[in-house]
């Protein structure tokens, strides 16, 4: 409890527009520190003096990062490369250009970034600048180029709250052109936007409260229209509203009558948010960690993916001991704040907004209809008909990977041998001959579900080993996962002759669904146990699809 | 501001910085944790916190608790 107080409190310091440099280093937040990233830094300038400026916004989400700092190169040999979590290259694109021209550099740039690639799998930001025209964009198909490669615009971060990104009176004491002001901002985006969207899960859920949180007031008391819309609370609800547009969810937890509720979002014409934006509501007197509950539950997501904003501090307390995994965020009466804190919260941010997940909004709410029909239409083949649903089986297809690194990271329940590949490893398995990686895309007339499910299989010996096999929650309980595995299996078996299947199995937390499938596959009463389970591909010959779904391979 | 009032911020921004307690003594000199790159640090600390900006020339010069108070408050005289 004294450790979230303590957090709360932190949030108007590390959130404020003008983040304030001695108050920034007095900071002392619980330190309980449960993840722990290295992260190998590659430069060419100095980057000494911002890293004490990161360490209370990585206390602020529990981390503590071992940043490994190699000398000053400019020919980036990565010589003492060890393996880490994360590689930042950082550097002064001023101190190339002396000796050659913008293109120049960016193809050394590119021949580098693959020398890095070639030996590390881990994420690659390229944490630099360029004053040359349209000198961003080539930055960054420079970065699109290769596999889980992210550019750090430094210079739009710093313009983003109009600060100077360069100051030559620190050159000569810090070894770096950036200023005192562009440091601070540049600590906040590394610790809060760019390393987590590079390292964790994304989080797919903001669940509000509604009084004193996105409006002034009490809607109870002061009625529809006494609670007052300020400038920051209409800009605190458009951010908001734009995170939706991102694909991800929002959720309305409230205290209040729903008809009042209804009544207001019906009435008030000036909030941006409407009520439809709210893909989950629960208005209710009982008890908020329940609510939270439901929302994940109907959303289909972890607790760990929903960020919950709540203006009393008891509320998030007592959510916080209920439910631990979920994220909680003070909402603060000056709103501007709250959004710069929902703005930064990490994880929040994304590197690309990916077709997938403006899909995912748009699902779910296709769902109740899909459930409708379930229970007015009794023989699956014509529920499948009905529905006209298609799965779409793509072979190595190198435009998903960032999906599939998504569903192997995210995915908790279906997911049988927890491998959780990231966007380099799956990009090397699509490299591999020996390899076969199988997307599968679910479609229907009520949504595109997107690519929903993952199948990693490799050759080795007389087996087509499974090593990661995951469907995502959005697609589980629509009786189709016989058919995307067995269809993916049947095809990879065949393209490399196999006579053997083997499962690789891990035992996880959550992961009991595809646990139970296996079982049933293999037709075994018990959990099967960790380590590798052998079927015959004679059996998966056996196997139908599921009669009235249409299947296509690679978009045929 | 007195000399006392700057001197306490820049105390602040020295025990933030260096991570230690320190006194109005602390010089460059005999202190071997204020390296040129916690120096920086300190600067720009003190910098932020009264909203000045030190010249170049005048950056040279603070190697001390009483150079930094100092040269503050020459700049409030002028």
């Amino acid at each position: 409890m004294e450790i979230q107080t303590t957090r709360y409190e932190a949030q108007a310091i590390l959130f404020s527009a003008k983040i304030p440099r001695l108050a920034l280093l007095n900071l002392s937040i619980g330190k309980c520190h449960d993840r722990l990233p290295t992260v190998n830094v590659w430069r060419n300038h100095g980057i000494e003096s911002l890293i004490p400026l990161t360490t209370p916004f990585f206390d602020y989400q529990d981390w503590k990062v071992d940043f490994r700092l190699g000398g000053y190169d400019d020919t980036l040999m990565f010589g003492t490369w060890q393996a880490a979590d994360a590689e930042i290259l950082w550097l002064d694109s001023v101190r190339f250009l002396v000796n050659m021209s913008f293109g120049e550099w960016l193809a050394w740039l590119a021949q580098r970034l693959a020398a890095l690639r070639a030996v590390s799998r881990a994420p690659i930001i390229l944490a630099t600048w360029s004053n040359e025209p349209r000198g961003t964009e080539r930055l960054q198909a420079v970065a699109d180029g290769l596999p889980a490669v992210y550019f750090a615009d430094l210079q739009a971060a710093c313009g983003e709250f109009n600060v100077p990104l360069l100051d030559s009176r620190s050159a000569a004491l810090a070894g770096t052109p950036l200023s005192s002001f562009a440091q601070l901002v540049l600590a906040r985006a590394l610790a809060c936007h760019w390393l987590p969207a590079a390292l964790s899960p994304p989080i797919k859920a903001v669940a509000l409260d509604l009084d004193n949180t996105l409006h002034e007031g009490v809607l109870g008391e002061d009625g529809v229209h006494g609670v007052r819309l300020t400038p920051g609370h209409a800009a605190l609800q458009s951010f908001v509203k734009s995170l939706r547009a991102r694909g991800i969810f929002l959720a309305l937890v409230s205290r209040n009558e729903l008809s009042d509720v209804e009544a207001l979002f019906a009435a008030r014409r000036d909030y941006p948010l409407c009520l439809a934006d709210f893909s989950a509501v629960e208005v209710t007197w009982g008890d908020k960690a329940a609510a939270l509950s439901r929302i994940a539950s109907a959303l289909r997501i972890a607790p760990d993916a929903l960020v919950f904003v709540d203006d009393n501090p008891g509320e998030l307390a007592s959510v916080a001991m209920q439910l631990p995994q979920v994220h909680t965020v003070y909402a603060h009466p000056d709103a501007d704040l709250t959004r710069r804190v929902l703005g930064f919260y990490p994880g929040l941010w994304r590197w690309r907004v990916e077709s997938e997940d403006t899909k995912r909004v748009q699902d779910l709410h296709a769902n109740t209809e899909r459930e409708a029909l379930a229970a007015e239409v009794a023989d699956p083949a014509d529920y499948f008909r009905g529905l006209q649903v298609k799965l779409t089986f793509r072979s190595d297809p190198t435009e998903q990977l960032a999906r599939l690194a998504d569903l192997c990271n995210k995915t908790n329940q279906f997911n049988l041998a927890l491998r959780r590949f990231n966007l380099a490893e799956v990009a090397a398995c699509v490299e591999r001959s020996d390899a076969r990686v199988t997307s599968v895309q679910l479609t229907d007339r009520l949504s595109d579900s997107g690519v929903i499910a993952v199948i990693v299989a490799m050759s080795q010996g007389e087996q087509l080993v499974v090593d990661e096999l995951c469907i995502s929650c959005r697609a589980m309980g629509r009786q189709l996962e016989d058919t995307m595995i067995l269809t993916a299996l049947q095809e990879s078996a065949a393209f490399f002759g196999h006579t053997q299947v083997a499962f690789r199995v891990r035992i996880g937390p959550r992961n009991q669904p595809a646990l139970a499938w296996l079982a049933r596959l293999i037709g075994q009463s018990d959990t099967p146990a960790a380590g590798l389970h052998v079927l015959p591909v004679d059996k998966l010959l056996e196997f139908p699809p599921a009669e009235g779904v249409v299947i296509a391979w690679n978009d045929q | 501001m007195d000399y006392k009032s700057i001197e306490e911020v820049v105390l602040k921004a020295l025990a933030a910085v260096l991570k230690c307690e320190v006194t109005s003594d602390f010089s460059r000199e005999n202190t071997p944790q204020w390296d040129s790159l916690k120096h920086i640090e300190v600067i720009f600390t003190v910098e932020d916190e009264l909203d000045i900006q030190f010249t170049e020339d005048e950056m040279g010069g603070l190697d001390s608790v009483s150079s930094i108070v100092g040269t503050i408050l020459t700049r409030h005289a002028t």
